[in-house]
């Protein structure tokens, strides 16, 4: 709370407490883009790459951000948006290796089923990035479909389709998983 | 299969940044700046941002000489240690500046074999007070305030004042420790950096290590509030002696705890407190 009443004082005030606030909003913020990256990339070294391209965008327009809840938006839409970006340009070169290595960081708390996390997340990888981008904004950030729209700048609807869609396919590669676990204990 | 929402949220629970992320944007930003050729305003506005003390002023300078050097000559790690440096002076200076209270115990080594133990408690509307192991002195408990030493006589329990600048030199050796504003400034002096061994450190601190003099400090600070929790300072060891650096001075902080205010109110219970 701290840190973002010093954001909030930081941000209505120019000059040296801009960038007081600055050093705030990195250390305060730092996990949300990291982890939004890292979800979407699902590559470790490329989301801190990125988290830190992202942060310093922050500083080159940190005098037009407006309040506390306006940070928040701009750093998960800028990181979606560069996510999104990569992974685009990644289909269309191929130069970039997007592993499924899943990196063990410790979390605030352990997952209750680190096995099925574990899976959960590199099927979440495997989803289109448009949908992945969904996914990960609705159950990492806890994002209403509404306000994903903002972030990723596309109609209320759509992006309920595609969480639909999202979890239709995660459902169906859970119980394709269930069933083949079945299957090698009967066999 | 029906929670798979909640699946979806714990496995999706946000992951905390690598170790030293925060520290590699500044880096970034200042290379940035490096690059285009505005250096001056880099360091400038980036110790500015951190300490506002006039004390800061010749740190500014050494760092801006030592960034705009290093990166003339290439040595990029020493650049980044630089930035090491003031990211974690940044983080502690600012938690001490927000403190609302200090409680202290001061270990000073005296003449001799003798040792000095100091309690130092401060709170947010400037008031400290200095209680002291009677063995060595006899006035046991000082309170400072807008620059005036008020101390109890020990024999009629008198409050004499004074002010610190012509105070006995026996009571100006915990001055450092007096605030926390004016420990943030004897820190800044230290050019502190995370310790390459963490052996000493306990679940959540993180040990810092800087120099004052020929004294090698180590301070341990809480890795979450950035606050002090103990600081050492050592004495060289005499060279090809293959002893082992000696500690001499020690203190250990608590903050932000509720201190009576009547502690701060000069005569009261000057006598019946000790230190602990």
């Amino acid at each position: 709370m701290d840190q973002a009443r010093a954001i909030s004082r930081g941000l209505s005030i120019e000059g040296e407490t801009d960038k007081l606030a600055f050093v705030d909003a990195v250390t305060a913020h730092q996990s949300l883009v990291f982890s939004v990256a890292y979800h979407i990339l699902h590559n470790a070294t490329l989301a801190e790459e990125t988290a830190q391209d992202v942060f310093v965008r922050l500083y080159q327009d940190y005098h037009r951000i407006k309040s506390t809840s306006h940070l928040i938006h701009w750093l998960r839409r800028t990181t979606t948006h560069r996510c999104l970006d990569i992974l685009r340009h990644s289909e269309r070169h191929s130069q970039i290796s997007l592993d499924d290595v899943e990196i063990h960081l410790p979390s605030a708390q352990p997952d209750q089923d680190p096995i099925l996390g574990q899976t959960l997340r590199r099927f979440v990888a495997e989803l289109p990035a448009a949908a992945r981008a969904v996914v990960v904004l609705r159950f990492q950030e806890d994002l209403e479909p509404r306000e994903i729209a903002q972030v990723l700048d596309l109609p209320v609807n759509t992006i309920k389709s595609r969480l639909q869609r999202a979890l239709i396919v995660l459902r169906g590669k859970l119980a394709s998983l269930e069933e083949s676990h079945h299957e090698s204990h009967r066999g | 299969m029906n929670h798979i929402e909640d699946d979806l949220k714990a496995a999706l629970r946000r992951k905390p940044a690598p170790p030293g992320f925060a520290a590699k944007v500044f880096k970034q930003i200042e290379s940035e700046a490096l690059n285009k050729r505005a250096p001056h305003y880099f360091f400038q506005s980036w110790l500015g941002m951190a300490f506002r003390n006039e004390i800061l002023a010749l740190a500014s300078a050494i760092m801006l000489v030592l960034g705009v050097v290093m990166q003339l000559g290439g040595g990029q790690s020493v650049l980044a240690d630089s930035i090491e440096r003031l990211t974690i002076m940044t983080a502690v200076s600012r938690s001490l500046h927000r403190a609302t209270s200090m409680d202290c115990i001061v270990l000073k080594p005296g003449a001799g074999e003798e040792q000095y133990r100091f309690r130092v408690r401060w709170n947010a509307a400037g008031f400290t007070r200095v209680d002291m192991d009677p063995t060595h002195i006899p006035e046991r408990t000082l309170w400072i305030s807008k620059g005036t030493v008020s101390v109890a006589d020990d024999e009629d329990g008198a409050v004499r004042s004074t002010t610190i600048s012509t105070m006995l030199s026996k009571w100006k050796l915990p001055m450092e420790f007096l605030a926390p504003t004016i420990l943030a400034q004897h820190m800044e002096r230290f050019g502190l950096r995370q310790a390459a061994d963490q052996g000493s450190a306990q679940p959540g601190e993180l040990v810092l290590v800087g120099q004052e003099n020929q004294q090698v400090v180590e301070i341990a600070i809480n890795a979450r509030t950035a606050l002090p929790i103990a600081l050492k300072k050592f004495l060289p060891a005499p060279v090809g002696t293959g002893k082992e650096l000696a500690g001499f001075e020690e203190v250990r902080f608590q903050w932000n705890k509720a201190i009576p205010q009547e502690l701060f109110i000069p005569g009261r219970s000057a006598i019946k407190k000790q230190v602990h």
